[in-house]
């Protein structure tokens, strides 16, 4: 079987997304359970752009490379429409709940702003992993058109 | 057959949808580069400019939904294109904000050095320095929001039941001993905005960062002030209970009289310093601000405030430096004394506090002429004041703390107010 370069490089890209998403996961915890001052969190700040950036690179190249007539293609394809949604309805969560959290201390509304934050934020990260991996473990079958 | 036409029209709202989107965005992204003189643009300025790195992601998103929905309908490269340069040219312009963060820490960094020397860092012990944001600015803390820290709080305590109105402060204090933390217990008065009209302190007054500097060991009180009752309707929440027909000589007496309870009842209740007050406030509460903080010693305004408390620094947040004609009896040429003495900059002499200003490069409400003029007038006496500019912020760009101007901001306010604790 030959190996194609571009059927590599989105290898190395779903496989450095799936690293990427994972840390920024595990950090998110880390920041909702421990907000402390520390300088680790600028550090993996760039951690969550570098994860977010890469999801949205795969989502735009993908098509390009899909054979949306079969039926890895055609799955792989419907999971790209739901993730780019999920990613728009998740960011719209967030930034609700931040704009709630940040005038309404406590009660319902403030949980529900947290609550909006932080499941906009896992959905995200969570749906990207799904997703890079979809990718990463199809890449040798049939579905995809590196010529 | 039935499945092939549902996905098609789900396919047309998308794409419907996504051209909304990119029609709201244009709307969207004139507010946040341009003055649009009506009040729904007004308002959503507050907002956008704080929120531009979602509004970023959003676009970029709908960009590429939007190219994916037409590959499959339309096959010309150049709709493609179009599409493209467009999607990204607003999220461009939306990351704006965003990426001007840095020149927002250039410009602070020059006005601490320029104030405090080049070493001024070194005058915060570490110990000290560990409770404080290790930062400027970091993207959890503006994806995920600001931290929202532990402290008492006492709110609605009744503090002026006077000419038909009822006054009320929450006061916010550090859990445990203060005297251990940056803030030593030292008090800050803060003064909510809103035209002298509106506003309420609470929820329009910041809470989060009342919250902040109260787990860093300040006592906060978070105060009310009778509003002059226009008649006008505004979406700022405002209580009836504080309206009437008040000058600017009613709210400085009625804050004044707040001072005068701090020092024979408040202080002790919280375990306050009155050796180290602080008064804040934004838009009007900025002006009352500057009013009070650089009045205090003015003889215009003998016997109106405590005598017990010492002012250690003052923080105008987008202060107006004026005196609103509505708000005095008579005009500038009938009563020159009071639009004087309402007006911060004239205000200003040696025995004055330092000051540091918020002040946003996109306020259309209040300028930066009018910080510039309080500085310009401050360091005409030899005094400190420190102008925090930021671009592409528009009037209350501080409200939503985690945002990349408030990151940067309560970075150097923190710093502003250790340092300033120990000024003569």
């Amino acid at each position: 079987m030959i190996i194609k370069k571009p059927q590599i490089f989105l290898k190395k890209l779903s496989n450095v997304s799936i690293f990427l998403n994972i840390i920024t996961s595990a950090l998110g915890i880390l920041y909702l359970i421990m907000p402390s001052p520390s300088i680790l969190y600028d550090v993996f700040g760039v951690f969550m752009i570098f994860s977010w950036s890469l999801n949205l690179i795969i989502l735009s190249i993908i098509d390009k490379y899909l054979n949306k007539s079969s039926t890895i293609g055609k799955k792989i394809n419907r999971h790209s429409y739901f993730f780019i949604v999920s990613f728009i309805i998740c960011l719209l969560m967030m930034v609700f709940g931040i704009i709630l959290t940040n005038f309404i201390l406590s009660g319902f509304l403030a949980i529900l702003g947290s609550l909006m934050i932080i499941s906009g934020f896992f959905l995200i990260v969570i749906y990207g992993i799904y997703y890079s991996l979809l990718i990463f473990t199809t890449l040798s079958k049939e579905g995809w058109n590196f010529d | 057959m039935i499945k092939f036409k549902k996905m098609n029209i789900l396919k047309i709202i998308l794409i419907n949808i996504c051209l909304l989107t990119f029609i709201i965005g244009i709307y969207f992204t004139a507010i946040v580069l341009f003055e649009i003189p009506n009040s729904l643009a007004m308002t959503l300025s507050y907002f956008l400019g704080q929120i531009s790195g979602f509004l970023t992601i959003l676009y970029i998103l709908t960009t590429i939904l939007l190219l994916k929905l037409l590959s499959t309908r339309y096959k010309k490269a150049w709709i493609s294109k179009i599409i493209l340069i467009f999607g990204f040219s607003l999220a461009l312009l939306n990351s704006l904000p965003l990426i001007s963060t840095p020149f927002s820490i250039q410009n602070a960094e020059n006005e601490f050095n320029l104030a405090y020397g080049s070493d001024w860092r070194s005058t915060i012990p570490n110990q000290i320095e560990s409770y404080m944001s290790p930062t400027q600015f970091n993207f959890y803390g503006y994806f995920l929001g600001f931290p929202i820290k532990d402290c008492n709080v006492d709110v609605d305590v009744l503090y002026y039941d006077n000419d038909g109105i009822r006054l009320y402060f929450d006061a916010y204090y550090p859990k445990g001993d203060g005297s251990r933390l940056p803030g030593n217990n030292s008090v800050i008065i803060k003064i909510h905005g809103g035209g002298w009209q509106h506003g309420d302190k609470s929820l329009g007054n910041v809470l989060v960062l009342n919250k902040y500097l109260a787990s860093q060991g300040y006592i906060v009180f978070d105060i009310q002030y009778g509003l002059f009752d226009s008649g006008i309707s505004s979406f700022i929440p405002t209580p009836d209970y504080v309206k009437g027909n008040f000058t600017l000589h009613d709210m400085v007496y009625q804050i004044g009289n707040f001072t005068k309870l701090l020092e024979t009842t408040y202080a002790s209740t919280y375990n306050a310093n009155l050796n180290s007050v602080f008064i804040m406030g934004g838009s009007a509460g900025g002006q009352l601000t500057g009013v009070i903080g650089l009045g205090y010693n003015d003889p215009y305004f003998a016997g109106n405030f405590s005598n017990a408390i010492k002012i250690k620094g003052i923080v105008p947040i987008y202060p107006p430096d004026f005196a609103p004609s509505f708000l005095l009896p008579g005009d500038e040429l009938s009563n020159p004394l009071a639009f004087e003495k309402f007006t911060p900059s004239n205000l200003a002499d040696a025995s004055d506090p330092p000051a540091l200003i918020f002040q946003g490069l996109r306020d259309d409400l209040v300028s930066l002429d009018n910080a510039e003029r309080i500085k310009s007038a401050l360091a005409s006496n030899g005094i400190n004041c420190l102008l925090l500019t930021f671009p592409f912020a528009a009037h209350a760009s501080d409200l939503i703390v985690g945002n990349s101007y408030s990151q940067v901001w309560v970075y150097y306010l923190e710093r502003f107010l250790y340092i300033s604790q120990f000024s003569s």
